[in-house]
């Protein structure tokens, strides 16, 4: 790579990360829990899942020492912000009590539990879960599986999970046919990356021969999804590289991810997305633009911080 | 009646060049006795000869890798596709991405001479031979999304006992047309995944297993002959030629 192509795909991810924490600033509080909903009545995946999205973005950054304009401080106040709608953690702690099993609240937790937020009564309820046979095989996907060790692994759980028989269980570890991959495929592949390298912060979590199959077949992926202008997964695609060893930063799809950014640092989640009813603006596409400050933000710090264990 | 309105349209000679693939896959799947090129056309002579031409190096694909020989007959056919249909260069906004210096129909014309002269064939045309149509080849490092571009253009080239620097560049490249034909068949591109995967069978052990490759996409791609045919000849190139290679430049 030459210097200058090094400085183009820097500056790609740099602004890609800046404009989209700067949305995620203007536009957190509309992804704020429904007022006078018990938590046992929440909607997981509705209500609490961006509240813990915004939270490990945030952990992330603040994980890496984000030196973008807006990072660290939007970062902090993401984390604040779903702190308070939590109650400071009390509200997953309700959630805990009335469905012991269910891994939603943990889940949520760990990316708070990352950034030093912690809830006493949350703690001692999910250690003492941990200690049950009900908990040990979770009935999940193989790669949410993982979201729950790796959950587990932040919150300092002593958990006993044979990490290897978990990975090997994954559509990844099979290393598939790259041609077989399709949107629901690729999305297990990215989070099975991340949780088995803790969102990049150990790429050794994944085996040789993972990475090279990731390092043979992410450009065919990439390019087959920023033709189909799918930014969310391109997003996701493009950390996956960067919890690699050695990632290979490629400068063109960052360039071309960028240029998919509005102005006001949304990112949409597909080109083909709508996004003019401002109703639907921020549900439609705040995961995309958390994945692109996500992103952008451990693109930066790989690049200062290169060699990871 | 005027020049115009006597040429058939363009859907004719598709449709043509579709049923003469037809009868090739035949042909090499051993259903038919001795392929004879000239007996398969129809009876338009005109229309026939644009199906050849379409076809291009593939046409000779019951001679090249089936076990048929060909006749004095069945080369002069190919000659008079030649003198019919002159070699043009496509427009520029058509070659689009593949105006990468060497003239594609100039490549796939030198194949065709080439596997006729090795058929023993031997024409006026073999003309075509001169291995200066490779002159323009790039030397520089192209994308892999380019440089499988290239090979999709050319994919008559690989077929066994052809050798160039497309070859031999393929043979150095097998990730990158892996690349190519992952990325075809998850756009749903599928003759361009089986033309693609003709280099790559050409190009010895790589990262993609051929064979579930080829009867997955004659399985989903289609019924279309020359979908079929192209997953043929990939066939054929995984058995390869025991015959002395026709060389272009290096």
């Amino acid at each position: 790579m030459s210097s200058d192509t090094a400085t183009d795909w820097a500056l790609s991810a740099q602004r890609l990360a800046d404009g989209a924490w700067r949305w995620l600033a203007a536009h957190h509080a509309e992804l704020a829990l429904p007022a006078g909903v018990a938590p046992a009545a929440l909607d997981l995946g509705r209500h609490l899942k961006p509240i813990g999205e915004l939270a490990l973005a945030g952990s992330i950054a603040l994980r890496e020492g984000a030196t973008g304009r807006h990072a660290a401080t939007v970062a902090a106040e993401l984390i604040e912000f779903g702190w308070v709608q939590l109650g400071g953690g009390d509200v997953l702690r309700d959630i805990a009590r009335e469905r012991p099993l269910d891994t939603t609240p943990l889940e949520c937790y760990s990316a708070f539990a990352r950034a030093g937020r912690r809830n006493a009564e949350l703690d001692d309820l999910l250690a003492h879960l941990a200690t049950l046979r009900a908990t040990r095989v979770p009935e999940h996907v193989p790669n949410r599986v993982l979201a729950v060790f790796n959950a587990e692994r932040v919150v300092g759980l002593d958990a006993s999970w044979d990490v290897s028989a978990l990975a090997a269980r994954t559509w990844l570890a099979s290393r598939p046919e790259p041609w077989t991959a399709d949107l629901g495929t690729l999305y297990a592949i990215t989070h099975t990356v991340y949780h088995l390298t803790d969102w990049g912060a150990r790429p050794s979590g994944l085996s040789a021969p993972v990475q090279d199959y990731l390092q043979a077949w992410l450009p065919a992926w990439l390019e087959v999804y920023l033709e189909a202008g799918h930014w969310d997964l391109v997003g996701e695609l493009l950390m996956v590289d960067l919890c690699l060893s050695e990632p290979a930063y490629p400068g063109e799809a960052w360039a071309r991810l960028g240029a998919a950014q509005y102005p006001d640092g949304m990112l949409p989640a597909e080109a083909w997305r709508d996004t003019r009813n401002p109703n639907t603006l921020v549900r439609n596409h705040h995961h995309s633009t958390i994945v692109a400050a996500l992103a952008g933000t451990l693109a930066i710090a790989r690049r200062l911080h290169a060699h990871r264990p | 009646m005027d020049q115009a309105s006597q040429t058939p349209p363009r859907a004719v000679y598709v449709a043509a060049a579709e049923a003469l693939a037809g009868r090739i896959v035949c042909a090499l799947k051993g259903a038919q006795d001795a392929f004879r090129l000239a007996e398969q056309l129809p009876a338009d002579e005109v229309t026939g000869l644009a199906a050849v031409r379409v076809l291009g190096p593939d046409a000779l694909a019951p001679y090249t890798v089936g076990r048929s020989s060909i006749t004095a007959e069945d080369s002069e056919v190919v000659a008079a596709a030649f003198t019919t249909f002159p070699r043009t260069e496509p427009a520029t906004e058509l070659a689009g991405d593949l105006s990468f210096g060497p003239s594609v129909p100039a490549l796939r014309d030198w194949a065709t001479a080439g596997l006729l002269a090795r058929l023993g064939a031997e024409h006026t045309m073999l003309d075509e031979l001169d291995d200066s149509v490779w002159d323009e080849w790039p030397g520089a490092y192209q994308s892999w999304l380019r440089f499988s571009g290239f090979l999709t253009a050319l994919a008559p080239l690989a077929t066994p006992g052809l050798e160039s620097p497309a070859h031999e560049q393929a043979r150095r490249r097998p990730l990158d047309i892996s690349r190519g034909v992952t990325r075809a068949v998850l756009r749903r591109d599928h003759l361009t995944a089986a033309r693609l995967a003709r280099w790559l069978l050409g190009a010895g052990p790589g990262p993609l297993a051929p064979k579930p490759l080829l009867r997955h996409l004659e399985l989903i791609g289609g019924a279309q002959s020359r979908l079929q045919l192209e997953i043929a000849l990939a066939r054929a190139a995984l058995t390869g030629a025991d015959n002395e290679p026709v060389r272009g430049r290096g």
